[in-house]
């Protein structure tokens, strides 16, 4: 008896630190905070075991276009298995690339799943963004802009935190995006670089792999791994390492509480 | 009133200074049943056979007449006009009454009324005769066959009718030519003969037609039902400015109007709302919405994110909330919460507060279309309507993103049909490392015809960084090969 008051004690506890640490819809919300496995290397490095939902993430390339085409698939998988979809882009965007569903489709996001809007300033996307996020129908609002500053950062990540719906927020292609750390009100901060695929017996192209670097988050856990572009559900999969030997195990958390 | 003037105006070929008809088959020929001005002044006239018309100017332009259309614009022109009285009434096939009676003073007399509505016809591109009787047959013959002043004043008007023609009494052609044989060519002629004798030798119709005319027997019009008024209006004994104050009167005329709206079970689907400002502007905010709905907080937020737009000047004193478009709403099921479960939850909500913030054209979904080419696979549809196709096929990898138009790239391969070795594209050199293809894409020859000898090599390009692009070879019968890039991969 004693026993399972304690344990309760200790889950009203946890419950209370997540809420502290802003990760995830817990306010007021009695089913707690939910997670969407992603791959079992990068799911202990939250307590929820998976990536937090309700709270804003934050996805880039290198800068180049390509790059900027493998963070759309990894966005449009996590999105397209989470559920409904709002993803706003800007209406004539200096990539001149704009989203194209089949391919989206391949990665497990259904054209019925998702609602598109365009918009021409980053604020605009910003303001539907948040718009989107106030909406429970929607499992999750994906937003492209160039620039972010901390306000709007906090801004999407109370939205989401709310309604438990969750932010991407993808950073297109810019010289100015630079990899510097900022304070963080984002809960993770993503970035994925093409890397050549693995050698095949016959000289033909087999599935992407990326370079997926978790390089801020505000657990405290980085690290950086080398996984396959998503399957037809929006699956990942960790590359093989001894194809390239390059899998490091990922940096241990540090032992601080994020600022911001 | 020509109504189908109106309609060809709006036809981008219409020429006002050709000679134009529309004809109708009458019988075995087509006979012209309405001119324009040109084709009056080379003297082609309604009734005319088209040949006719033809020999006359042989370049004619003519259409067919469409009735149910004809109607159907006489009805929206009918309720147009309920602007100036509430009985109005349509008079197939070509004109209107309109009860002015106690309504006239209101638009500054008869005379300015009667030239008012002949103004405002002619505005929207109706070219129209008005005239004011005391009877609706006497105001039928006086519009289509009167001189001189529009507006008969009761006295004069047996005297003006007289000079007539037969044809201005509304009477079926054979009897005005059975009449033209013994002589009667004009009402006055016809009131002439002795009473008795004209119901057994001509019918009916003539004496009753006349009587109405002349007023001696009661003709009722059958007044069109005016489409009920889904409206609620505010009024201010002092002016109103602050938003606070604005921002109530939206709440509670849009809580009246969504229980008007829940009583008939409709929805709005368009609304305005208008500010009457003292000094006389009318400032309005439009929205319109995805589906109906009678909402109240939902029309209310879509309302009121658009009150800054709104300058109240030195004061507003009247506030009007008016459903233009409503379209049915069957009541729903409250959810187990006590919520209501379905609107809860229904994306038309979401798609409503994105499209009164962006534009409703830029909130929308991609749809899969069954085309070849790939940039005509995927079309932005309306977000609430279901797509005829549900996936792409899923057999050929596509990109993530998609390069419209394609853009060239200068290419270098081992052998005119090998896959390109090395790729130029925005002043970056790539060398591929794999490359996986072709994948053939013709040009859709059954829809357009440049398209016939158009072929596209699609090829899968990773270079030494792994970055993967979509690169096609465009060929087309008789020019050289082309090379671009259309997108770039997950």
């Amino acid at each position: 008896m004693e026993m399972a008051n304690k344990n309760n004690d200790l889950d009203v506890l946890k419950q209370r630190i997540r809420q502290l640490e802003r990760l995830g819809g817990a306010v007021g919300k009695a089913e707690g905070v939910k997670a969407l496995p992603l791959l079992p290397v990068l799911d202990h490095l939250w307590p929820e075991q998976g990536l937090p939902l309700g709270c804003l993430h934050e996805a880039r390339g290198d800068g180049g276009l390509s790059s900027y085409g493998a963070v759309t698939a990894f966005t449009a998988a996590i999105a397209g298995r989470l559920g409904k979809v709002l993803w706003c882009g800007k209406r004539a965007d200096r990539t001149n690339a704009g989203l194209y569903g089949p391919g989206l489709a391949q990665v497990g996001l259904k054209p019925d799943q998702m609602l598109a809007v365009t918009a021409s300033t980053d604020d605009d996307i910003l303001a539907v963004m948040e718009e989107g996020l106030r909406h429970p129908v929607l499992a999750s609002v994906v937003g492209e802009v160039e620039r972010l500053n901390l306000t709007s950062r906090r801004r999407l990540q109370l939205a989401a935190e709310k309604s438990g719906v969750t932010a991407f927020v993808l950073r297109t292609p810019s010289r100015r995006n630079g990899l510097q750390t900022e304070p963080i009100a984002a809960a993770s901060r993503w970035r994925i670089t093409p890397a050549p695929s693995a050698p095949h017996s016959i000289p033909e192209a087999g599935r992407a792999r990326w370079r997926l670097e978790l390089f801020q988050s505000r657990s405290g856990a980085t690290g950086e791994w080398m996984i396959e572009a998503p399957d037809a559900q929006g699956y990942f999969r960790l590359s093989s390492p001894v194809a390239d030997g390059f899998a490091k195990a990922p940096a241990a958390p540090r032992q601080r509480l994020a600022t911001g | 009133m020509d109504l189908r003037k109106r309609r060809l105006r709006q036809d981008s070929a219409w020429q006002p200074d050709k000679p134009f008809v529309i004809a109708a088959l009458e019988g075995q020929q087509n006979t012209v049943v309405a001119v324009n001005a040109a084709a009056a002044a080379c003297g082609i006239a309604p009734g005319m056979a088209l040949s006719r018309a033809r020999v006359i100017y042989p370049d004619v332009k003519a259409e067919a007449a469409s009735l149910a259309e004809d109607a159907k614009a006489l009805q929206r022109l009918a309720v147009r006009a309920l602007r100036y009285s509430p009985l109005v009434a349509t008079c197939p096939t070509d004109g209107l009454w309109i009860d002015a009676t106690g309504a006239a003073h209101l638009f500054g007399g008869e005379d300015a009324m009667v030239k008012g509505i002949t103004r405002r016809l002619r505005a929207i591109g109706i070219s129209a005769r008005t005239a004011m009787a005391a009877t609706p047959g006497a105001a039928w013959a006086w519009a289509r066959y009167g001189h001189g002043d529009p507006v008969l004043v009761p006295g004069a008007q047996t005297s003006a009718l007289d000079d007539l023609p037969l044809r201005a009494l509304r009477l079926a052609a054979d009897t005005v030519q059975t009449l033209r044989h013994v002589g009667v060519k004009t009402i006055g002629e016809l009131r002439r003969i002795p009473r008795a004798t004209i119901p057994v030798r001509f019918g009916e119709m003539v004496l009753r037609r006349l009587d109405q005319a002349m007023g001696f027997m009661p003709e009722a019009i059958t007044p069109l039902t005016p489409p009920a008024a889904r409206r609620r209006s505010m009024s201010f004994a002092e002016p109103i400015a602050a938003p606070e104050d604005l921002q109530r009167t939206i709440d509670i005329l849009t809580r009246g109007l969504c229980e008007d709206l829940d009583k008939t079970q409709e929805g709005a689907q368009k609304l305005d709302l208008v500010f009457v400002r003292i000094d006389g502007q009318m400032p309005a905010i439009r929205i319109a919405m995805a589906r109906p709905s009678r909402d109240v907080s939902h029309i209310a937020k879509l309302l009121t994110e658009k009150l800054p737009t709104i300058d109240p000047g030195f004061g507003i004193e009247t506030v009007t909330l008016n459903a233009w478009r409503v379209g049915p709403l069957q009541p729903v099921q409250l959810g187990s919460d006590g919520r209501d479960g379905a609107a809860h939850k229904d994306m038309g909500e979401l798609v409503d507060r994105l499209a009164n913030r962006v534009g409703a054209r830029n909130v929308f979904k991609i749809a899969p279309v069954a085309r070849d080419i790939p940039e005509r696979a995927a079309v932005a549809t309306d977000p609430m309507k279901t797509a005829t196709i549900q996936d792409w096929p899923a057999h050929w990898p596509r990109p993530t993103r998609l390069l419209s138009p394609p853009e060239p790239v200068s290419v270098i391969a081992l052998l005119p049909d090998y896959p390109p070795a090395k790729f130029r594209w925005r002043d970056e050199s790539h060398s591929v490392r794999i490359a996986d293809g072709p994948e053939r894409i013709f040009g859709e020859w059954w829809n357009a015809a440049r398209e016939v000898g158009e072929v596209r090599d699609y090829f899968r390009v990773e270079n030494d960084r792994g970055e993967r692009y979509w690169l096609f070879r465009k060929s087309i019968t008789g020019s050289d090969d082309q090379w671009f890039l259309h997108g770039v991969f997950a």
